[in-house]
Order: structure tokens, then sequence, then C-alpha cells
């Protein structure tokens, strides 16, 4: 991971400058008026997948940057998460929070199941193992026909209403509703993580990125930090999973494919790892690029490819990473009170 | 100042973003765009130039011949990356951001189906390439047509030359698709109707993109049949046909394939072809020779220096279709086109194509042949060619169009 020279500053960045309230409020608003600022469907719909993406990439960087763990098979909660939301509401029971609750709570399980066998290991072992266990769900989606559909995938998710049966309900078939259901799950969920982040609980997970031996000198279970990382990581990939399932209405076994797994790890070192909202901002960027290049050549990730080598010579920090060390610096000391805070 | 400063530095991030969102298309008047879907990387991508070339093509003629009703087309090419979920977001914002007036593609049969389900949500004709039944039967709608063959039609085709040859004993190899199971589907099914003694000991199922057959070559040797049905399509049928005949399959049976007529593929199979085999294509460029086969062969040749393969041949006839539609039509309006699609005929390069109102499939002839040496071409062609009407290839209505009218 990163040199030890910038260990400080590291953690200082991970809940510093851009998670103050001023920034934090901005966001929220940009958030809450997005849909009039691009008055049209189709970006409508780019701003839901940004949001998705985003819980997505900073529920990665739970292991990335906060227990420095490099993960390469997170696509399989994304996979999970939307398979679990598809075949409860579509075989079962047509209900959005009953769809998000198995997707989540799968995913739990799933995480829990495999970070036993995965945090004893660390590095490029690490890597490898939750590479292979991805790659063994996505063949078991991609063969098990009868019930994931195989190659084809399964079609007609449905976007269920939600509300109180026989009181009210609301429609999430128009983009709009649809994008504001989306945002207050998200929002909920990234607060959520923000706060476990900020935990004492959070400060371990960093502490053991940065020295493991001397966390376990301390007298902490190490080994049972990293697991509780790695459910929680699973369990908010699971949620964007129920979401992104949702909002396609149609999923294929590419979900669960180590391309994916690889571009979340891209999104997170875009935006840059050891900044709290960075993943979040690197989701939006990529496919912002994706979308913007798509216009005029097919190959985008030439693109993204270049701005990631750049990236890593240039702003080891990631692009959220570099602004906010940009900001801090600007208001000298300004910053310094936050970490003490939570 | 710090204060003050913090907050004109996220002003400023603020309004970038906007900006960046707020990124806006101009719509010029007077012109109907079609949006594209076509495989120009991933798996498929040995046939994602010629369809744009072919959907080009037609553009241009349309236009040189004064638009349709005033209209200008625009064709607005994008990549499907062969993947569901890329082409389901490309679909997406071809409908609401550039306001397509009408969806072509893509070729992969999942994905095909994911976008038909999104141009039927979103109101907007959608034309697959995809050949998979499914298509006009469960999963066809008002806004779903297709005017390339399909699957039964290619396939049921082939049942009918395999039964003239007589042949019993089959193996036969796919990829394990919506596809690729229903071009087996319908050669099997077919060719059990015509000769209930056929027996099939071994059924093939890699999956889309395998790269090593040799395993299921292995099983295909020992199940020896008389001849083995090959529904693999793009780049992994020519994988599959180097390694059979590194297997010494061309001397051992008889083979044929359903996209092996191709030109694309005989062209990069070059001297490795499966010489005195069977093959169909949807299109051929030596097939029927006609006055509107060789204009578009000639133009073709003219514009790219290539010929034009089976998805050319099929993107090109799509685009006249739609403008025939739109002049039936008498108004520019996708609802109207619609309502004119049933019933249009446009007489393509490959013959005669009718819009089946009930299935919206388009009904047209299919081309089985033998792959031979040519000496008026550098590379291998279908020859001894055999058409099969429309009326044998494609399925009674009364099994298709389930859907078609909802």
């Amino acid at each position: 991971m990163e040199g030890s020279s910038s260990n400080k500053f590291s953690i200082r960045r991970l809940t510093g400058s851009v998670t103050n309230r001023f920034g934090v409020t901005a966001l929220l608003a940009l958030a809450v008026l997005a849909p009039f600022l691009v008055q049209n469907d189709y970006y409508i719909q780019l701003c839901t997948e940004i949001l998705i993406a985003s819980l997505l990439a900073i529920s990665l960087n739970f292991l990335i940057g906060y227990t420095g763990l490099v993960s390469l098979g997170h696509a399989v909660y994304l996979g999970v998460g939307a398979y679990a939301f598809a075949l409860l509401t579509k075989n079962v029971y047509p209900s959005m929070w009953a769809g998000l609750i198995a997707a989540g709570a799968s995913c739990a399980l799933l995480a829990w199941f495999m970070g036993v066998f995965c945090v004893r290991l660390a590095g490029l072992y690490f890597a490898m193992l939750t590479l292979a266990f991805s790659q063994v769900v996505y063949t078991v989606a991609y063969y098990w026909r009868d019930v994931t559909g195989g190659d084809d995938g399964m079609l007609g998710i449905p976007k269920p209403e939600i509300g109180i049966p026989g009181a009210f309900s609301i429609s999430l078939e128009s983009f709009t509703n649809f994008y504001y259901f989306v945002l207050i799950i998200v929002a909920a969920l990234i607060f959520l993580a923000w706060k476990i982040a900020n935990s004492p609980f959070g400060r371990v997970l960093q502490a053991i990125r940065e020295n493991p031996e001397r966390v376990e000198f301390i007298g902490l279970p190490v080994h049972r930090y990293k697991l509780y990382a790695f459910i929680i990581a699973g369990t908010l990939g699971g949620f964007a999973g129920g979401l992104y399932s949702t909002f396609q209405g149609y999923i294929s076994p590419d979900l669960l494919y180590w391309t994916q797994s690889g571009e979340i790890v891209l999104m997170t070192i875009l935006g840059g790892m050891y900044s709290f909202l960075g993943p979040a901002f690197g989701a939006g960027m990529l496919l912002f690029i994706r979308d913007t290049v798509l216009n005029f050549m097919e190959y985008w990730r030439i693109v993204v490819g270049g701005i990631l080598v750049l990236l890593v010579l240039f702003l080891p920090g990631g692009i959220l990473g570099f602004f906010e060390g940009w900001a801090s610096r600007l208001s000298i000391g300004g910053n310094d009170g936050d970490d003490a805070r939570s | 100042m710090s204060g003050f400063r913090k907050k004109a530095f996220f002003a400023g991030a603020i309004i970038l973003a906007v900006g960046l969102l707020s990124v806006s298309t101009s719509f010029a008047a007077k012109t109907i765009k079609i949006g594209v879907l076509s495989p120009l990387t991933g798996l498929y991508s040995i046939v994602g130039k010629r369809t744009s070339q072919g959907i080009n093509m037609a553009v241009k003629e349309i236009n040189d011949a004064g638009g349709v009703l005033g209209h200008k087309f625009e064709a607005l090419i994008r990549d499907s990356e062969t993947n569901p979920a890329s082409s389901v977001r490309t679909a997406r914002r071809l409908i609401l951001r550039d306001k397509v007036f009408a969806l072509l593609g893509p070729l992969h049969g999942g994905a095909a189906i994911a976008v038909l389900q999104e141009s039927k949500k979103l109101k907007t004709m959608n034309f697959p390439w995809a050949a998979t039944e499914e298509i006009n039967t469960k999963f066809c709608s008002r806004y779903t047509w297709r005017v390339g063959s399909s699957a039964q039609q290619t396939s049921r085709a082939g049942a009918v030359i395999a039964h003239r040859l007589g042949l019993k004993k089959w193996a036969t190899i796919s990829s394990d698709f919506s596809y690729g199971r229903s071009v087996v589907r319908q050669f099997w099914n077919y060719l059990k109707e015509r000769d209930p003694g056929a027996e099939r000991p071994y059924a093939a199922w890699p999956k889309l993109g395998e790269n090593d057959y040799s395993a299921y070559i292995n099983k295909m040797q020992k199940a020896k049949p008389d001849a083995i049905y090959v529904g693999l399509f793009g780049a992994d049928l020519i994988k599959f046909m180097k390694q059979a005949r590194s297997f010494g399959m061309y001397e051992k049976v008889k083979i044929f394939t359903d996209f092996g007529g191709n030109h694309v593929v005989l062209k990069a199979l070059g001297d490795q072809a499966p010489f005195g085999h069977w093959a169909s294509s949807r299109y051929l460029h030596n097939y029927p020779v006609s006055a509107a086969n060789k204009r578009f062969v000639d133009n073709f040749r003219k514009a790219y220096n290539v010929y034009p393969d089976m998805t050319a041949g099929e993107a090109y006839s799509t685009v006249h279709v739609i403008a025939e539609s739109i002049r039936r039509a008498g108004a520019v309006d996708k609802e109207k086109a619609i309502d004119a699609m049933g019933g249009v005929a446009f007489n393509s390069p490959e013959g005669w194509i009718i819009m089946r109102p009930s299935d919206h499939q388009g009904w047209q002839s299919s081309f089985w042949g033998v792959i031979s040496k040519s000496k008026k071409y550098p590379f291998p062609v279908l020859s001894n060619i055999q058409v099969i009407s429309p009326v044998e290839g494609s399925h009674p209505d009364e099994n298709t169009g389930q859907g078609c009218r909802k």
C-alpha cells in the first residue's frame, strides 16, 4: 500500500475536509436538485447509476482504503445482491424492501463465509482468494441455467411500488421517483458507513492497515476485526447490487465477472482511496467518462486507462484526495480539529 | 478568509459539476435519427464493422435520393460491446438523450432480448440483429420487428437439406445461450419431424467465448456421428473450425454450419475452410444473381473496398425497410410507422423481404450451399446453392407472434 511517510496525513484525510458540514450540505443539495438541473430522463438515469456505483465503491473502500485489504472479487456482492433481489421479487414476493433486505442479508452471509477463509491471508494471497471465490460464484451463475437463466440472464426484474399497504403507495416507474428513492437509500447507507468509519471500530481498522502486528500486540483480535470489515463491505455491496438489479431491470452473469471487480477497484483508485467520498467521486468520474467517450469512440477504456496512468504517477491520492489536500492547504490548519471530533 | 476560500472552492466545484452534467446535444431539424447498436468490440467484432458499413450505405442512398418525406436520415452508430448491460445502457442513451426514431441491434441474443424490453418500455421500434426465435415468440411486442432471418428460418432450412441427404446420426454443438440453443432446437425438432429415425447421441453446449473445444471434439468423435450441426457464431465458429480441422473432423463427418457461409468467416478461414461441407448465410454476395444484389455489391465495394457480408446485407435492408414504413405511413411518426410496418415489402439484395404482420418477422428465403474454392474470388464461397422458401423455413404464425400485438 502507501509508503509510511504519508500515514499520518492519510489517516487525517479519511475523515477530513470534504466531509465537513458545508461540503456535505452542498453535495446533498446538488444531488437533490440534480433531476431539475439535468432536465433529461437519460441523465437522471445516469445520475441514478452513479449513486448506486458510489455506494458500491465506498463499500469496497472499507477493505482497500480503511483496512488495507485489496479485494479483487468485490463484484461478487454486486452480482449476488442483484440475483437475490431478482429471484425474490420475481419468484416469491414483489416487494422492494423484502428484495433489498434479501440482497443485503445474502451478501452478509456470503461475506461471512468468504471472510472466514480470506481474512487469514494478506496481500497478494488475499487478493487471489477473493478473486477465486468470485469466479466460483460467477461460474455457478453461468451454468445454473434453471435458476439464473445462464448467460441470457434474468429479465423483467420489477420496480415494486413502496408505501404502506392500504394507506398510500408511490410508484417508482418514473425516472425521477426512482432517482429520489435511490438517493434516500444510498445517502442513508453512506451515512451509516461514515459513522462506522469514524467510530473507534473504524480507527482500529485503520490501525490494522498501518501496522497489524502492533494492533495484535495491543491485544485486539486482528482477524476478527478484518472479518467484520469484510462483512460490512459485503453487506453494503449487496445493497448496491439489489438497487442495481431493480434499476436495470435486467441482470446477467457479467455482473459477477472479475473485470467488473476491476472496475470497482478502478473507481476507488480514481477518486482516492484515502478519502471517504473519494470512491464515490471516482464512480461518478468513471461513468461520466464512459458516457462521454462512448459518443465518439468505442475505446473508452483507453481513455480511462490513460487517466489512471497519469493519476498513479502524479496524483497517487486520487482526484478527490488531491483536491482535499489542496483545499486543506488553502485553509491552513483549518481542518486539523476534524478528526478529533468523532 | 480561509472559510471564504473553502466556500469558493466548493462553489467552483459545484458549477463545474453542473456544467459537465448539462452537456446537451443540439437537434438538427428535419432529420430522422436511427440508433444502431453494432458489435464493434468483443466476440462478434468481426462483423461489427460491416454492419456499420451496410447502415451507412443505406443512409447515403436514401439521402442522395432526397430523403424520406423531406427528412434526411442520420445513423448514430454505437458499440454494443457484445454485452447485455452495455447494450441496454447505450440503448437508453440513444432513445432518451438522442431521441432516435428507431433502434437497430444488438446482435448478441441475450442483449437483444434485454434491449427489446427496454425499447418497448420507452416506446421505440427495435430491430434486433439477433436471430434467436424468442424475439418473435414470447418476447415480441408492438415495438419489436426483425428484417433479418430468424434462427428458425436458417436452421429449419438446414434440416430440409440434412433430410434430403439422408444423414441419420447427428452430433450438435452450439453456445449455451438463447440464440445458440434456439439454432439447434429448431434444426433438431424439424429434422425429427421429417425423419423420426434420426438420432443424436451427443449434444455439446460450450459457453459463449470458449477457447478450447478439444474436449467437445473428442466426445463428438467417440459418438461416431454421420454429420455434425454447428450453431456457433462469430469468433467462436472460427476457433472451433480450426480445432476441428486439426482433429481431422473435416474428413470424418459431414459438417453443417449455420453461420459458416458468412463471407467474413470464410475469408478468415481461407485455406482452412471446410471445403465440400454445407453452410448457410442469411445474405450472400454471390447469390441471387439479381440487379439489386449486383448494384449493392458493386456500390459496397466501391465505397469500402471489401465485399459485404451477411450482417452488412441485413443492416442495409433494415434501414430501407424503416424508410419504406415511413413512406407508407405518410408521416414521420413513430407509432404510425409501426402501424404501417406490417406488409412492407422491400426488394432487397437477397430477394424480396415481406414484413409479416402476425409475428413481425421478415419473410424471406434461406440459403444453404457447399463451401468451395472459387476462380472468381480470392476466398472461399458457397456454391451449389439451395434456396429454401419461407413457406418451408418459417414457422406457421400460430406458433409465433403470441406477444406481438401487445
